[in-house]
């Protein structure tokens, strides 16, 4: 999951929550302010009509009118008439009710007369005193302010219907809603927008450290910011900058290493050869010699010397071993047989020679390969052949080596497996370098100068499984 | 009685016509003349017409739009100021308004010390039928063309504008050491007048203009017959009848247009609360209960009456609506068994007889006839004996009838209350004696506290109050109020808008004009 995704994933349902409940919250505070605010309201217009109806009655008292028998009834009339100004929103107003419930004055002419005291509702304001009823009347549900007007008798209600009084607020609960659901998809856009703003340096320098691990060191990522990115990508420049240099120098020197184990392998090889060459002209010659000089030494016993003869005899045979092993060393030191049988044979007469010298059962399958490899590379190879197994003596214990070479596609596959007891890959790598043999890495060398893939496979008791693939050249014609 | 000096220029209206070459509207009015020149004593409609076109007042009513109010001989309609715990209006006055000249009198500009003048002739109750209009109230000059109004007790805007307006005492007047009076109107008072006709001049002078007639000739018709006949052959402008018949004979005529506006006059039935029987208040329910005001709205052409149900109606501040008369159980419903009832309670069980003096002019004589015809149905028996116009009000105002139906419009309901039903109006024996026909001394306390109140809304209920004790003591049975009626040919222009007028017609004006005859379809 992108950074964004996870920074969207967090935000926006915090931010849905948080604008519900702010929504949710507004709604239901407002909602309590509106029930105060209504029964205010509606206590205001209430009082408003309580003191229109007293200036009427004072009125006469002020002035005097007590001889107008019909006095009263104007003022009850003016008062009535003058309650029908008061506004109470669109759909409220004051109504007047007498002591017995009947509808003294109403908006709707047609309630004015009716006694309407059966209505539950009603029953509270015929006690003669202030207070608030919700009821319903023609189908809506109102709320109303009540006043009794002890002088005249007279139930002042003022009333206006829930509809009205709430309309406001349920109309604005739809654009609360709205609001929160549109502020959080604002929310997350932006949120998105920045986050994405955040992210696309960051997934440059995930692409920079991409290609600098696959060995691009050219990656520079562009600097727009001066925050902490910015900082980071300035540094991952510097950073790619320094590890060119440090590659290129590494790089010049693993060249110059590289040539210089070439030249060392090569100089093994022709020393080896040189040896090889003394070991079989000078004292294999010079030990045939010797063995010629005993023989004549014998003939020329007498044949009396019995014990003499047996010492020449014994000689001679002592000779006979001494050449073989120095023709071993000798070839050891440069398998001649490449030159003459090629690489195949070599390495069977390598197994043959293990399968003679150590108790170590030696399997080997070679396909056709001669042909494919010069004779620099036989040799080679045969080197790690002769070092793997030179290593499988030395420590593995193991009782069976398989020996393989085989093609696949363009290239000769060959590998050396044990059964020994193998040992810890991660133990030999973090080996100091000084304490490393130098067999497996001048394996790796002459591999790398085959340019082939070398791999050695190993757990503890599991034997070894060394492998490597050397591309197949074609060999010249000679015709 | 006519102001008739004479001028030594002989038919001075004549040559004024001609000189201004402009044409003379031709006017007939439902009266045998003039009772008075003197704006300050003209009580009847067409003593109010001539002195709308003489005479201006410090502000005034809209030409055909009362009552509202704009700036006539002063330049503003003041706000009411509080000086020294009083209230004050002031005014400034219009600069280079001329009086009218006379072949005696120079030309004389309006300046404030004609204003002091003509307002102490006005509250000279000797000199002013309207004197009684404005007590408590002081003027004073704070400069040549400026003037203040002291009131105390103060006033409502409501009560004391049209005090200063051209109605009644509010008319500016000059008065000549000869004893005429002068006005800045837009028509001139001329010395040409016979029994038959009265000539008005052009006032080419007048500060808003010169008239676009040369003059108005008025012609005395009282008969409504021969005033529709003379209309048909010469006349512009006539007064027309309010009566159904009358209407009739107008409506659809070629080249004639009927007028119908306010404002209107009110028609109520004074009872006499001291002359027996009416000084029993059952008989006077009695005869309430016998009435049906629908009945007297029968003579009267569609739309020209309707039905009222206080003193004051209910278009006046302080009137009060049928509904709320009704609400008040003050409507006296139609109810010949009550009024029997009330009768035989009273002492009248078999009714009785009385005597009245009934005017001739039509409206006058139908209510009266219909009043006849139901009280006759309740065993009353109404005497009816007709009479000129002038004289019934010269009866009812020694105290003749028993019952006076009288029809009037006063510009506020103060002046309504006070001239109908306060003590000092009574009749005869009051302080101030003008139209108390019923003697009522019931609601003077109502009265004079609605107009000290200036509260406009309490002085409104006051007026209310006081109209509610006149129904409950049946001093008056509220009839209907009347639209007037006036006809003319298609050419006449007012000049304005006619929808209300305070001079009971529709406004001659400087601006009134004779179309081209020729350019008017029929």
């Amino acid at each position: 999951m992108k950074i964004f995704q996870k920074i969207l994933g967090m935000m926006l349902p915090i931010a849905l929550i948080s604008l519900f409940m702010g929504s949710w919250l507004t709604y239901s505070l407002s909602r309590q302010a509106l029930d105060l605010m209504a029964e205010r309201w509606l206590g205001t217009r209430l009082n408003e009509a309580v003191t229109m109806v007293t200036q009427h009655k004072e009125f006469l008292r002020l002035y005097g009118i007590t001889n107008i028998r019909a006095g009263t009834t104007k003022a009850q009339f003016d008062a009535a008439l003058e309650l029908k100004s008061i506004q109470i929103g669109d759909h409220g107003y004051i109504y007047l009710l007498d002591e017995t419930g009947t509808v003294v004055s109403h908006p709707d002419l047609e309630q004015v007369g009716n006694n309407i005291s059966h209505y539950e509702w009603v029953k509270p304001m015929l006690q003669k005193v202030s207070g608030s009823i919700s009821y319903e009347w023609l189908g809506d549900t109102h709320l109303g302010m009540f006043a009794f007007f002890k002088p005249w008798g007279w139930i002042i209600v003022a009333t206006d219907p829930f509809d009205e009084i709430y309309g406001t607020m349920n109309h604005a609960k739809k654009y609360i809603l709205a609001l929160a659901v549109f502020g959080s998809m604002g929310i997350s856009l932006l949120a998105i927008i920045l986050v994405r703003r955040l992210v696309i340096p960051l997934q440059l320098l995930v692409q920079g450290t991409q290609r600098v691990g696959k060995g691009d060191l050219d990656v520079s990522i562009p600097i727009k910011s001066r925050d902490e990115i910015g900082h980071l990508s300035r540094a991952f420049n510097v950073m790619s900058h320094n590890l060119k240099q440090s590659l290129g120098a590494l790089k010049q020197s693993e060249f110059r290493l590289q040539r210089l184990n070439s030249r060392l392998i090569s100089a093994q090889e022709d020393e080896r050869k040189r040896l090889s060459v003394e070991l079989h002209d000078e004292v294999g010659q010079s030990l045939a010699v010797l063995k010629l000089k005993v023989i004549f030494l014998e003939e020329g016993l007498e044949t009396g010397d019995a014990k003499a003869k047996k010492e020449c005899e014994d000689m001679t045979v002592y000779i006979d071993q001494v050449i073989e092993n120095v023709r071993r060393l000798s070839r050891d030191l440069v398998p001649s047989s490449i030159e003459d049988l090629g690489l195949a044979a070599s390495l069977m007469w390598l197994a043959d020679t293990i399968k003679k010298f150590y108790i170590i059962e030696a399997d080997i399958n070679l396909a056709s390969m001669d042909d494919h490899l010069s004779l620099e590379n036989q040799i080679l190879i045969y080197r790690i052949f002769q070092e793997a197994i030179s290593n499988t003596v030395k420590h593995s214990s193991a009782t069976k080596i398989i020996m393989n070479g085989h093609h696949r596609e363009k290239q000769l596959i060959f590998s050396i497996q044990d059964n020994g007891k193998g040992f810890d890959m991660e133990q030999i790598d973090s080996n100091k370098v000084e304490n490393k043999g130098l067999g497996l890495p001048t394996m790796q060398e002459r591999a790398r100068m085959l340019g082939a893939d070398f791999t050695i496979k190993s757990r503890m008791d599991s034997g070894t499984l060394l492998q490597f693939s050397v591309p197949i050249v074609m060999k010249e014609s000679n015709g | 009685m006519f102001w008739t000096a004479r001028s030594e220029a002989g038919e001075p209206w004549k040559a004024v016509a001609e000189i201004s070459a402009l044409p003379v509207l031709k006017m007939g009015l439902n009266v045998a003349g003039f009772n008075t020149l003197d704006p300050h004593q003209a009580a009847s409609s067409s003593d109010r017409i001539l002195a709308d076109m003489v005479f201006n007042g410090l502000i005034r009513f809209k030409p055909g739009l009362a009552p509202d109010l704009e700036p006539d001989l002063a330049r503003n309609i003041p706000e009411p100021e509080i000086i020294n715990g009083k209230q004050t209006w002031t005014f400034h006055l219009r600069k280079g308004v001329m009086f009218h000249s006379t072949e005696t009198a120079i030309p004389r500009e309006l300046k404030v010390q004609t204003i002091l003048q003509s307002f102490k002739k006005t509250m000279d109750p000797k000199r002013s039928a309207y004197a009684g209009g404005y007590d408590g109230i002081h003027v004073k000059a704070l400069g040549p063309y400026t003037v203040r109004f002291t009131v105390d007790p103060s006033q409502s805007p409501l009560l004391f504008l049209p005090k200063v307006a051209n109605y009644a005492g509010g008319f500016i007047v000059f008065e000549t050491e000869k004893g005429r009076l002068l006005g800045t109107g837009p028509f001139i008072i001329t010395d040409l007048a016979d029994k038959t006709k009265f000539f008005l001049a052009a006032h080419t002078g007048y500060f808003r203009g010169a008239p676009l007639l040369g003059g108005v000739e008025i012609y005395f018709l009282p008969n409504s017959t021969l005033r529709l006949s003379e209309f048909h052959r010469h006349l512009d402008l006539i007064c027309g009848e309010s009566m159904s018949g009358w209407i009739k004979q107008v409506m659809g005529k070629k080249n004639t247009i009927i007028d119908s506006l306010g404002v209107p006059e009110t028609a109520n039935i004074h009872l006499n609360t001291l002359i027996k029987p009416f000084n029993d208040i059952r008989v006077r329910k009695a005869v309430a209960h016998a009435l049906n005001r629908d009945v007297f709205l029968e003579p009267f052409g569609p739309d020209m009456a309707k039905n009222v149900f206080s003193p004051a109606p209910a278009f006046m501040p302080g009137g009060l609506s049928e509904s709320e008369v009704r609400a008040l159980d003050l409507h006296y419903p139609t109810d010949l068994k009550k009024t029997e009832q009330l009768l035989t309670e009273a002492g009248y069980p078999n009714g009785f007889q009385f005597e009245v003096v009934v005017s001739e002019m039509n409206q006058y004589k139908e209510n009266y006839m219909s009043l006849k015809k139901q009280l006759a149905a309740v065993n009353i028996d109404m005497i009816t004996r007709i009479t000129d116009h002038a004289t019934m009000h010269q009866l009812i105002r020694k105290d003749l009838n028993p019952i006076v139906i009288y029809e009037a419009f006063r510009p506020n309901t103060d002046e309504f209350l006070s001239r109908f039903f306060h003590s000092e109006s009574i009749v005869v024996t009051g302080e101030k004696p003008v139209t108390n026909f019923s003697h009522y001394t019931g609601i003077d306390d109502l009265i004079e506290k609605a107009r000290a109140e200036r509260i406009i809304i309490n002085q409104i209920k006051l007026w209310e109050y006081a109209q509610i004790k006149l129904l409950e003591d049946m001093v008056v049975y509220p009839l209907h109020y009347r639209k007037h009626t006036y006809v003319r040919k298609k050419y006449v222009d007012y000049g304005h808008t006619v929808k209300a007028a305070m001079a009971l017609y529709p406004q001659i004006t400087e601006q009134t004009r004779l179309l081209d005859k020729g350019k008017i379809k029929p």
